[in-house]
């Protein structure tokens, strides 16, 4: 039985720290099992810093991508891990490389082709080793977008950590304004020197595993990956005979317009992206299940985002957690990839525990989720994305 | 239908005004860089002295495309940047390179996410509504176009700030231009551009856009069909083309339409295109005898857009 929604869910991919794959994100999520490390595949001079990094190397990746299609000749990380999301999100909603003449691509990521990049900055010593033209999101994106025929339109969205949320969002409107029946939509990050770096210099790197929420709390872990998810109207699932897992009930993206690194005090970004996203969906905050907070685990983003949580949902705040602790903050890709997870946690009845929390913030007055068997089943999620300049993007999912 | 009622250009040609049109400056091959205006009066100096040179132009056009569309706040933010601000890349890329080590100013980092210049004007007008960046090479800006005209006419906007921004310092343009990017294109340029776009029309109105298409083909017949599309059934209505490639349009179209190589006069980048649409409002209200314009933009052959411009 399908509702009045008009944009539903018909497939799933996603890689990280956590491995590969919804199956793996699921395992690792229900028994509380963090992919972040010492870094071991990256290769870095600050090996003192936890990240969540995905453990295959780039010619391993090749070997997996090869076995369901060619690769292309060159491809970035970035590329190479949002292939492997690609590919089971295709899959997972049925999907051949063929019908994706029909599909929109639209992909998210910041760092773009710079783990190479930044290898031969600002010269390389050898023509062949000029891969600039390989360095831009666009070329990310157009990269993927070849293995799979180049679909019928692809594009990309850079708006820094909301990113591949706001992917999801121009997805859906692309939807609902008729312009395309199929988008595959998320988002792909790999580490790098250069943000890494960006990071350490902005001092909100926590040289321990990152604890969202609680007390001590002491800076994020930088992480990679890719997710995307497959968005469809309710005739091209119809016609598809397609097994939506969930719709999408509403969203929101609002300018906190504050500061380019720094969020608001208030919140207020937060909390209009959140509240319009309730009022998009004619939903009241009491109808959420779940909260998938963006919770990095920074003093700064806990503290304006916890209150941002408050002035919405008042003293009825829902189970909320961050998922940070399992991955690392994996910027660009962390909406589609924490959508990926909440997905899994609405389909499959528990909740992702906020791993790292042992003491409540004293400005705020609840807890985050500490116990992953959830007291009813999950009707609504909300996954919530800020990013630098104030970008703050929200998504509820309903269960279907 | 979407509407045109302010826009501005700071490119490599005299900035802010259409002396492009009358008497352009010509130039030959190589990397020409954006004229700048005067910034005072445009950008807060209290601000502009911690903003890099292409937050000031993202922030002077925007506020010029404003003020000649009286509009005091937009709805929507909505921007396309290929390579977003890559002097402040260079600059953190090269920090690190010399072992900047445990001494890195934060600075460009902060300031290279590409976007930044969408939250800039954001900041500088308080502006709290819908906010998104596009990077996706010389289809930025239609993408953005996308966007901004899907938002007007579902009613979500009754305004949306459309613009694109591209630079390009010394490395990459060298390591861009040794790679081929510029192979065949006049000569490279740096574009920033803003557009008031409104979803009704209104005294300031200067032209329409009625429809506009990106599709990831290099066939003649499947892009015949997407400029259609984006003409909505107008394609008859059409007296010119206005091309970033002269010979591709010719090929899809044929020999019959009069094409305006914008290139020639802007230069090529990645956000080259939004001054071909700038172009395409200019000619409009140039020559009365036009009533129709499709403009034709191509990322090396990869995906090629569409947008439809009419009285």
């Amino acid at each position: 039985m399908m509702s009045e929604r008009e944009v539903f869910i018909t497939g799933a991919g996603t890689v990280s720290a956590l491995g590969r794959g919804v199956g793996a994100a699921a395992g690792a999520l229900r028994s509380c099992r963090s992919g972040i490390s010492l870094p071991d595949v990256f290769r870095t001079a600050h090996r003192e810093l936890p990240v969540g990094e995905v453990k295959i190397d780039n010619a391993d990746l090749r070997g997996l991508l090869a076995k369901h299609l060619p690769v292309p000749r060159v491809a970035t990380r970035a590329a190479l891990l949002g292939m492997l999301a690609l590919d089971e999100a295709l899959a997972n909603a049925g999907l051949s490389p063929d019908d994706c003449r029909h599909v929109v691509l639209v992909s998210a990521t910041a760092v773009g082709g710079m783990d190479e990049t930044e290898k031969y900055y600002p010269g390389p010593v050898r023509h062949e080793d000029n891969l600039i033209r390989f360095h831009d999101c666009g070329a990310v994106t157009d990269v993927m977008a070849e293995r799979y025929g180049g679909f019928a339109m692809r594009t990309t969205v850079s708006t820094a950590c909301s990113a591949s949320l706001n992917a999801i969002i121009f997805g859906c409107d692309l939807i609902r304004s008729g312009r395309a029946g199929i988008v595959v939509a998320g988002g792909t990050e790999c580490l790098t020197e250069y943000h890494l770096n960006g990071f350490n210099s902005l001092r909100i790197l926590d040289t321990d595993r990152c604890r969202p929420f609680d007390r001590s709390r002491n800076g994020l872990n930088l992480g990679e990956g890719a997710g995307f998810v497959v968005l469809e109207s309710r005739s091209s699932v119809l016609r598809r005979n397609a097994v939506p897992v969930a719709a999408v009930a509403g969203y929101a993206n609002r300018c906190d317009s504050y500061h380019q690194t720094a969020s608001s005090p208030s919140g207020e970004g937060a909390f209009l992206c959140m509240k319009a996203a309730l009022d998009g969906a004619s939903l009241s905050p009491g109808s959420i299940s779940y909260i998938n907070a963006h919770g990095t685990g920074t003093p700064n983003n806990d503290l304006s985002e916890g209150r941002a949580v408050e002035r919405v949902f008042g003293s009825a705040v829902p189970p909320i957690s961050s998922t940070k602790a399992f991955t690392g903050h994996t910027t660009a890709a962390s909406g589609a990839i924490e959508s990926v997870f909440s997905l899994i946690a609405m389909t499959e009845g528990f909740l992702p525990v906020s791993l790292g929390f042992s003491e409540r913030m004293d400005e705020l007055s609840f807890d985050p989720v500490t116990d992953s068997r959830a007291s009813a089943p999950l009707e609504r999620v909300m996954v919530n994305a800020f990013g630098f300049g104030g970008n703050d993007s929200c998504i509820i999912y309903e269960n279907l | 239908m979407v509407y045109i009622d302010g826009m501005a250009q700071i490119t490599p040609q005299e900035p802010f005004c259409d002396k492009w049109y009358d008497s352009p400056t010509v130039y030959g091959y190589g990397l020409h860089p954006a004229v700048d205006p005067p910034f005072a009066g445009l950008v807060p100096a209290a601000a502009a002295r911690r903003m890099c040179l292409l937050q000031k132009r993202a922030v002077a056009a925007a506020m010029k495309a404003m003020s000649s569309a009286s509009l005091e706040m937009p709805d929507a933010i909505i921007t396309g940047t290929g390579a977003g601000t890559m002097r402040n890349s260079e600059h953190f890329l090269l920090d690190m390179k010399d072992g900047g080590g445990e001494v890195l100013s934060p600075t460009p980092f902060i300031n290279s996410t590409h976007n930044t210049l969408a939250a800039t004007v954001a900041i500088i007008l308080g502006c709290k509504g819908y906010n998104t960046t596009y990077s996706h090479n010389a289809m930025s800006f239609p993408t953005a176009l996308t966007d901004a005209v899907t938002g007007l006419e579902s009613g979500r906007f009754s305004s949306v700030l459309l613009s694109a921004h591209d630079e390009l310092p010394e490395h990459y343009y060298r390591l861009l231009e040794e790679a081929g990017e510029f192979d065949g294109e006049p000569f490279a340029g740096e574009h920033s551009l803003s557009f008031v776009l409104r979803a009704s029309r209104s005294g300031h109105t200067l032209a329409a856009v009625a429809g506009v298409e990106t599709v990831s083909s290099s066939d003649a017949d499947v892009l015949r069909e997407a400029a259609i599309r984006a003409c909505s059934g107008m394609f008859s209505g059409t007296g010119m083309i206005v091309t970033g490639d002269a010979a591709s349009s010719r090929r899809i179209f044929g020999e019959g339409l009069p094409v305006f190589p914008y290139k020639e006069i802007f230069g090529s980048g990645f956000s080259a295109p939004a001054a071909s649409l700038y172009s395409a409002v200019t000619l409009l209200a140039r020559r009365s005898h036009l009533d129709g314009i499709l403009v034709h933009n191509h990322y090396k052959n990869k995906q090629h857009s569409f947008i439809f411009v009419t009285c």
